[in-house]
């Protein structure tokens, strides 16, 4: 039986309610299946990043349900919300985010330490091959600002994967890498994705929309047609 | 523990910052401990300068003197004197116990007339209790013989006079009659008290009772103890026994002292809250900086579940260590400067002289000695982390309110 990871129903997101509401959502509905690769595809202001942010629980619809993990979040409060962002959701963001201060083994860690389960050798031994599968383990004990973008970024899935989340959301995860290096980010996720990682990203470069297994158009806040190369 | 590894590498990110930020806390908790220093050794100099030179530990006067001091009067006299000092003698063996009579007079040399206060008193028991051989030209105690007088150093440049010369001394007799006598000067006393040095004549008794036509009266008895704790029990003793009598001990008198210094401290108080008050806008100001320019992390990490609470504690955590270094070093700047002036002083002689004499606080000694306290060092630390853990909640809470989907879309 599928199960669904994330999933929006009859979603609306409405900013300025009153004659001149903006609808960032207009009915989205959407389900993500678990070990999907799902690519979010759409012109600026479609409505991908605040579907992203929805199935992040970053965000809560002005109607509609979003489920994440199977549980209903549109009526969760703030702490609620932040309980399922630590336990069930990786993100990935177009700038990293990195923190500077942090090496990349310590900025992985610090999505581990926030969780607050583990000791620091079982930190370490969750921590180690996930780098050593994204090729940086070498760079373990150097800071994001001694590795070039891809290798940032690559810092940033660790981080991602690290929690073992039932979801990883990437807001354009490509948008700040050459073509080279966003080539090697997308085959990376592939073979993530292949291992059983769920990957749901929006994006605007045809090299991903080319290589997602699902590709979902959105306009004016819905879904307008989806592809399936799975 | 994660919290505290980020925190302390997040303030070499912009050491000039955090540096700059540690000054103004290192300003603000020198000037607290410096400036506290020196309040209380005003205090504890005057306290001390009072007792050492003129009043002991303890002074019995009889009631309603108090009220009565400033015009110095001969009629409300020490109720069965001889009794206060056979009672204090004997409950403390090892007490210096000794009458006196204070009394308003004027003093010439013929052209010139200065207000004075004469005190009668034993040469002996007074020389000994306040260290005046030591203070004095001849070295030696005033004897008690008629026609002479003491007097303080700077009353006799004043008057230009040196041991054997002459002076008149004026006053009223204990009956209100005028009367006047020429007294040799036998020593001269230079103790640093200024009312003393400047304003005060000695006589001893046989000079002194017969001057006054006051053959048995005393107008003070002043007790120097050993341990100047003592004078507390002292007080107790004689409030039950000789209830005709007012005791004033040497605490009462501090707190006159502290009362009269509450400008000063008001001043100074005043001072320190401004320093803090800039000390905390300095930190504020850096955690509200060091918030905004990482405001994709916090969002970053508000995004990976990171309650906000925590996020606070950050801040305040790298807003304690600014505080804890800035407030240990000016601790320790602030101490030592302490420590420093609690030994060798500050002179204030001429600047004392310079702003009117006995007329000002200042003027009753000489050198000013701060009051060097280690627990303050203590203070001083705790102070600076708590001053900057307010200074940072304000502006932290504010940053951690934004919405991390905000943050992370760059608004």
């Amino acid at each position: 039986m599928v199960k669904i990871v994330a999933s929006a129903k009859d979603v609306s997101r409405v900013y300025q309610p009153g004659e001149n509401a903006v609808y960032a959502l207009n009915g989205m509905t959407l389900n993500i299946e678990e070990g999907q690769m799902v690519a979010v595809a759409g012109p600026s202001g479609s409505g991908k990043t605040t579907l992203l942010n929805m199935y992040g629980c970053l965000d809560k619809p002005t109607s509609g349900k979003v489920y994440v993990d199977g549980e209903d979040i549109t009526n969760m409060n703030k702490k609620q919300l932040a309980h399922i962002r630590n336990h069930k959701i990786g993100f990935i963001f177009q700038s990293f985010h990195l923190i500077p201060v942090l090496s990349a083994y310590e900025n992985v860690e610090f999505a581990l330490q926030i969780q607050g389960k583990m000791s620091p050798e079982e930190r370490k031994e969750r921590i180690m091959p996930i780098l050593e599968t994204l090729g940086i383990a070498s760079l373990a004990d150097r800071r994001p600002g001694e590795m070039s973008g891809g290798q940032q970024q690559r810092v940033a899935i660790a981080r991602a994967l690290a929690k073992k989340p039932a979801l990883i959301l990437a807001d354009e995860p490509t948008a700040n890498l050459d073509s080279k290096t966003s080539a090697a980010i997308i085959e990376l996720m592939l073979k993530l994705n292949q291992e059983g990682a769920t990957f749901v990203f929006s994006t605007h470069d045809p090299m991903v929309m080319e290589a997602a297994p699902r590709l979902v158009h959105v306009l004016d806040g819905h879904v307008q047609s989806e592809e399936n190369r799975g | 523990m994660f919290l505290l590894k980020l925190a302390t590498r997040n303030l070499f990110r912009n050491v000039r910052r955090s540096l700059l930020t540690i000054l103004t806390v290192v300003i603000g908790i020198l000037s607290l401990v410096a400036a506290t220093g020196l309040v209380r050794g005003v205090e504890k100099s005057f306290t001390d300068a009072n007792i050492n030179n003129d009043t002991g530990h303890l002074r019995v006067f009889g009631k309603g003197y108090l009220k009565d001091e400033e015009s110095l009067p001969l009629d409300i006299v020490v109720s069965q004197p001889k009794k206060v000092t056979t009672l204090l003698k004997k409950t403390f063996p090892k007490a210096i116990v000794f009458e006196r009579i204070i009394f308003s007079a004027k003093v010439s040399d013929g052209v010139h007339g200065l207000n004075v206060r004469g005190v009668v008193m034993p040469g002996a028991s007074s020389y000994k209790a306040f260290h005046y051989t030591k203070k004095s030209q001849t070295k030696k105690p005033m004897p008690n013989k008629p026609g002479i007088a003491v007097i303080g150093c700077q009353l006799a440049k004043t008057f230009k006079k040196k041991i054997g010369d002459t002076l008149t001394v004026e006053a009223r007799t204990q009956t209100g009659s005028l009367n006047a006598v020429d007294v040799k000067i036998h020593d001269v006393l230079c103790t640093g008290h200024q009312l003393v040095d400047g304003f005060s004549l000695f006589m001893p008794v046989a000079t002194g009772r017969a001057f006054l036509q006051m053959p048995k009266d005393v107008t003070d008895i002043v007790v120097r103890f050993q341990r100047r704790g003592q004078s507390l029990k002292a007080e107790a003793m004689l409030k039950k026994q000789t209830p005709k009598n007012r005791p004033l001990t040497w605490q009462e008198k501090a707190q006159e002292i502290i009362q009269l210094n509450g400008p000063r401290r008001k001043m100074f108080n005043g001072l320190l809250a401004l320093l803090f008050l800039l000390a905390a806008a300095g930190l504020a100001n850096t955690v509200v900086m060091g918030g905004y320019e990482r405001k994709g992390e916090i969002g970053m990490m508000l995004a990976m579940g990171l309650e906000r609470t925590k996020i606070v504690v950050l801040f305040a955590l790298e807003a304690a260590m600014m505080g804890f270094v800035g407030g240990l070093v000016g601790s320790v700047l602030g101490g030592s400067l302490s420590w420093y002036y609690s030994i060798h002083g500050i002179d204030i002689s001429s600047s004392a002289n310079a702003i009117g004499g006995s007329s000002t606080g200042f003027s009753y000694v000489n050198f000013l000695y701060f009051d060097f306290r280690p627990e303050m060092m203590l203070i001083g630390t705790f102070v600076g982390v708590v001053i900057a853990i307010l200074a940072a909640v304000w502006p932290a809470t504010r940053i951690t309110r934004l919405e991390p989907r905000e943050i992370l879309a760059g608004r």
